[in-house]
């Protein structure tokens, strides 16, 4: 009898038992979640999962039963997804990304920001001078829903009466209009990431498109005398909104750089690099037009003085530069 | 004696055999076919400790199930919820406050924003990879290179789908124009296209946002521990001898090392498939029996002749070839894992 019995079958009947409780445990978990196990089953779940692994490494080793081999793998992979899944507390996760991976990822991100910045400004300065010197290239540039009104075509006084009502309408109103702004600036952000894939191309574009918009629509208002009105209404929730459009547009550049430009690693491999942080950059960027959005919805349409107005935006512009530029790169130092 | 079993086990048999053999290469090419085609979306992942553990990756198939409940339950469940809200009549009360309603559809527009999305990434965060429609069919997301799957992987597949999922539905939901329009959908529809079979073009089946955020989708299939069949032959062979007046099975079949020597690792695993499958045809086994017993020259004791009628009762013979198969397998087995600790594999029959 012990003649018959191999080594490999003892080494398996000294332990199935633990091979068992480990495959409870893994199926505990994969219906109920990790908080299901008690404190006992938590501190047994590590310790099974490596005893788990040796004897996978000890059995391909010493056993030619390739259903033990199979169930080992298979119960070790699953028991390794289940310590090494997702395992981050929500608030913790938020805590940390605000704190340090959202200003990291934009600092290192700096010159793609920088490029696209200039880019928008680029559409921004050649629609504003084409404008300037011709007004149809207004209708060129801004879309009719964009412009929902304000054309060459309208008087000056209606001009400066869209800059400054709102005054009078009613807050509950304004939820409406910001929660609108905030999901419909959010997904052209996105788009405009998820663009970055087909080699930066369309990002490029819809950040020069953007540009031009901008550039004619000042130039609509600076020619009537309202330059500076104009200013002020953009930059209470400008500086927050094309921040983050442009912060959508360098994440849709770094996606590219990826592709282009892989470096030492393999593009696939470089790519995902790229992709995880841009897409940090893209959420950042989410949650500052949820800002822009408040921003616009409720402080555009209450406040109405210009000098007020300037201080706002230009205080925005400070904290998110101080935020970036600088804690940012504090982080990127210490790392 | 050995240098005459070699060229003897492969030069004597006649024509039958020579066929016998074509018969059995057809049907082994065949079967390492599937093999090899089954391994084709076997991944490996070295875990932190060292170990390399395998999964499968999903089936295409699978994924677009997946998307395809995770999309009935992100369009469906609003409009659910709406209509229960309209039918309950609950409605009424906010009909002479017109603040609530503002209120209410500012709240409403920000959590289907939301909902639209991030139910995905919420859903992968939460349980680990995996979304309501991935957890019904079995599969989860995982990070390519073994690390752990990170938050900002999550979201960076997830913001793709605005371009590979959410885009071409909202164009597919829109009128169809024809004329310029017509041809610009048309190009529309390549472009995305291109995103839409992605998956089907490589061979690790990533989709875009895959390949920005450095995971897979897996599929781990559940596998249970099935009974050693050498512990079982022990049961078995007692059983079977209290069954029978024979003396102990072990004694019925004894191999000499030239005879466990006739085959390698593939044969004794492709005979272990053989005796765990629970509805196995009497006719198989008996071909495979014998086709053994060829091979190693098996002569019959002598004391199986006195109770040959045994071949005669159809179940009878079964049942003893199985004793057979499965002696054999230990005894195979037990050759093959002492010369694998000695470092020795011999992956099959004809390797040396």
């Amino acid at each position: 009898m012990s003649d018959a019995t191999l080594k490999s079958s003892q080494f398996r009947k000294e332990r199935e038992a633990s091979w068992k409780e480990l495959q409870d445990l893994v199926e505990k978990i994969e219906k109920k979640g990790v908080k299901s196990l008690d404190a006992d089953q938590l501190m047994r779940l590590p310790n099974l999962y490596r005893f788990t692994l040796s004897s996978l490494s000890v059995a391909r080793g010493v056993s030619l039963d390739r259903n033990l081999l199979e169930y080992l793998e298979l119960l070790s992979t699953r028991a390794y997804f289940c310590i090494y899944g997702v395992h981050a507390s929500f608030g913790g996760t938020v805590f940390k990304f605000l704190f340090e991976e959202l200003p990291a990822a934009v600092w290192n991100a700096r010159w793609r920001i920088l490029l696209t910045t200039i880019i928008m400004l680029v559409g921004g300065v050649i629609a504003y001078y084409l404008t300037i010197t011709n007004e149809e290239w207004y209708y060129t540039f801004v879309s009719d829903g964009m412009s929902s009104g304000r054309t060459p075509a309208s008087a000056t006084e209606d001009l400066r009466k869209g800059l400054y009502d709102g005054a009078d309408i009613e807050v509950h109103e304004l939820n409406v209009f910001a929660s609108s702004l905030f999901s419909h600036n959010s997904s052209v952000g996105m788009f405009s990431f998820a663009l970055g894939f087909a080699l930066g191309v369309p990002s490029v574009l819809l950040i020069f498109y953007n540009g031009l918009t901008l550039g004619s629509f000042v130039a609509l208002y600076s020619e009537r005398g309202l330059g500076v009105d104009v200013a002020g209404w953009l930059s209470i929730h400008g500086t927050t909104e094309l921040l983050a459009i442009i912060l959508c547009g360098a994440g849709g550049l770094g996606l590219a750089k990826g592709i282009i430009m892989p470096g030492h690693k393999s593009r696939l491999s470089n790519l995902a690099h790229e992709g995880r942080q841009a897409a940090k950059v893209v959420i950042g960027a989410v949650l500052m037009l949820l800002v822009a959005a408040i921003l616009e919805g409720f402080g555009r349409q209450l406040i109405t003085d210009t000098a007020t107005r300037f201080l706002i935006g230009g205080s925005m512009l400070v904290f998110w530069g101080a935020y970036f530029g600088y804690w940012g790169r504090k982080i990127c130092k210490r790392q | 004696m050995q240098k005459t079993v070699m060229p003897s086990s492969s030069n004597a048999s006649g024509l039958d055999k020579k066929q016998g053999n074509r018969l059995k290469k057809n049907n082994r090419s065949k079967k390492i076919n599937i093999t090899q085609k089954d391994k084709s979306h076997w991944r490996r992942v070295i875990t932190p400790e060292g170990v390399p553990v395998s999964f499968q990756l999903a089936s295409r198939g699978d994924r677009v199930a997946a998307i395809l409940l995770d999309l009935m339950i992100v369009y469906g469940l609003p409009i659910l919820i709406l209509v229960g809200f309209l039918l309950s009549g609950a409605w009424e009360h906010f009909l002479d406050k017109k603040e609530a309603i503002y209120v209410l559809i500012s709240v409403i527009t920000v959590v289907l924003f939301l909902w639209y999305n991030f139910y995905f990434s919420y859903f992968e965060i939460k349980w680990q990879g995996r979304t309501p429609g991935k957890r019904v069919l079995g599969v989860r997301v995982v990070d390519r290179h073994g690390g752990q799957l990170k938050p900002d992987a999550v979201f960076a597949r997830n913001l793709m789908r605005e371009l590979e999922l959410f885009l071409p539905l909202t164009i597919l939901s829109s009128p169809i124009g024809d004329g310029a329009d017509g041809l610009i959908n048309l190009l529309i529809w390549i472009w995305l296209g291109v995103f839409i079979f992605l998956p089907f073009f490589n061979k690790d089946r990533l989709r875009a946002g895959d390949m920005i955020a450095g995971t897979w989708v897996v599929k781990i299939p559940k596998t249970n521990l099935l009974g050693d069949i050498v512990q079982d032959q022990d049961i078995a062979s007692s059983r079977t001898s209290k069954v029978s007046d024979q003396t102990s099975q072990a004694d019925a079949f004894s191999f000499s090392d030239e005879q466990v020597d006739a085959y390698g690792i593939y044969e004794l695993q492709t005979l272990e498939e053989l005796l765990r499958k629970p509805e196995v045809a009497p006719k198989t086994i008996k071909e495979v029996t014998e086709r053994i017993k060829t091979k190693i020259k098996w002569v019959e004791p002598t004391k199986d002749k006195r109770s040959s009628f045994y071949w005669k009762d159809h179940k009878g013979s079964t049942q003893k070839d199985r004793e057979f198969l499965k002696a054999y397998y230990a005894a195979l087995r037990k050759r093959l894992e002492a010369k694998m600790l000695l470092g020795v594999r011999r992956e099959n029959k004809h390797d040396k």
